[in-house]
Parts: C-alpha cells; sequence; structure tokens
C-alpha cells in the first residue's frame, strides 16, 4: 500500500519526481552520515535503505518491536532517522517494517500534508476505497 | 504512531473487496481509475490511451519502464523466515 501511495504522489503531484529521489524532510538537517544522505525513496521501498534495522533481530536498533517499546522518542520517524547505518544504502536487503513508514515521513513532510488526509486526496477516492482504510492509532 | 501521525509499517485495516481493487490496479500496470475531474494535466501529457467511460471515470494507461530489482521476499509473520519465527517461540 505504501508503494502505492508513493506512486500516487509521484503520478499526481510535483513534490516527488522519482523513487531515484533522494530523502528531503523539511525541518530535519541533513545527517553528518554520507551514506544516509545517498538514501533514496527506492531504498527504503525496498527495505535496502542500510539502517541497522532487522525486524527478526531484537538486537538491532531499528528493529520494530524496539522502536514501538521504546519512550524516549515519540517521534517514530525521526527515531528511524537516527538508527545508525549497517550497510550502504541499497546494497543489502532486510525486513525491516520502519524503513516504509519512514516513506510516510517524506511524503507527508514533502507535501505539508497529514498522512490519513494526504491518503484520501491521492489515493482512497472512489470507486476505488470507499472509505479510508488507514485509520491512525494513537498506540500503533 | 504516539504522535498521531498514520503507521506505515504494518497495521492497515483492509476489506477483501479492496484487495480486490488493488488487484485491478495491478492487472492494469499500475494505471488506476480515476474521475475526470481530479485528472492533472502531467497524467493527460503521459498517458497512451484514455478511454471515457460512460459512468464518468476514465481508465489511465501509463507507460511503463521496465526495471530489475533485487528486493526482499516478505513471508510469514511480519516476514520473518521459518527459522527466525521458530526461534521467536
Amino acid at each position: 500500500m505504501t508503494s502505492l501511495l508513493v506512486g500516487a504522489t509521484i503520478l499526481n503531484g510535483n513534490v516527488l519526481q522519482h523513487v531515484d529521489t533522494g530523502l528531503r524532510l523539511p525541518g530535519i538537517p541533513e545527517s553528518d552520515d554520507p551514506r544516509k544522505r545517498k538514501m533514496t525513496v527506492e531504498h527504503l521501498l525496498t527495505m535496502r535503505a542500510g539502517y541497522f534495522c532487522d525486524d527478526g533481530n531484537d538486537a538491532a536498533p531499528g528493529n520494530e518491536d524496539r522502536m514501538q517499546e521504546q519512550k524516549e522518542q515519540p517521534d517514530w520517524w525521526q527515531y528511524t532517522l537516527d538508527v545508525p547505518m549497517a550497510s550502504e544504502p541499497g546494497s543489502n536487503g532486510v525486513y525491516c517494517s520502519s524503513n516504509p513508514n519512514l516513506l510516510g515521513a517524506v511524503m507527508s513532510r514533502a507535501t505539508g500534508t497529514w498522512l490519513p488526509e494526504h491518503f484520501r486526496d491521492r489515493l482512497a477516492i472512489p470507486p476505488y476505497f470507499p472509505k479510508l482504510p488507514y485509520e491512525p492509532h494513537a498506540d500503533a | 504512531m504516539p504522535t498521531r501521525e498514520a503507521y506505515f509499517g504494518a497495521g492497515m485495516y483492509i476489506e477483501p473487496r479492496d484487495f480486490m481493487k488493488i488487484g485491478q490496479v495491478v492487472l492494469e500496470g499500475g494505471a488506476r481509475l480515476r474521475t475526470a475531474r481530479r485528472q492533472p494535466r502531467v497524467d493527460r501529457d503521459r498517458a497512451v490511451d484514455v478511454a471515457a467511460r460512460a459512468h464518468g471515470q476514465q481508465r489511465l494507461r501509463l507507460p511503463l519502464v521496465a526495471r530489475e530489482l533485487s528486493i526482499p521476499r516478505a513471508h510469514g509473520e511480519s516476514g520473518l523466515s521459518p527459522a527466525a519465527m521458530e526461534a521467536r517461540s
């Protein structure tokens, strides 16, 4: 679903031109890590961002359960941005839920639109989705 | 998320009929049905075949560029391998 929304964002607007676009997040300083600066939308879509993240490895800082259970950083987008790198972007595919989640930040901050609203405007219009399938959760 | 933003990592609620709609998108090569009112100009420029339908919607077909990608395949719970699932349990 994230891929569909990214595609719809590229198709419908001028914010994202291509999946090779680097991560542009207004309000967030560019990372000092040159590997993070190479990261693209495609790397996140294909779970090859290079973060030290593995949902099958609880020791990985970017692990989904670790991210959701910690309380120090309620902004999980920022939490992911702060995860150290383990490999070069594009070099290694590892199942990591925070990769597609970070694409939510890319789309939301690039468009200046709340994600459910962006989803509704770009994708969830009839006849494809008669109602909004994304529901924001306070605890998830 | 705690910040009230939607979480894109998991937790989407979707009905079987919506899966069918996603399948339709795939079968149409990534194009999707949209109302003419929302059709932006850039799409008209890129479209190679736009056929109006009686109920006011349009079929939009876009040229696709074949690309080879090496991507991880998700299987099992949260994409975990059977070995990883067994280790967890």
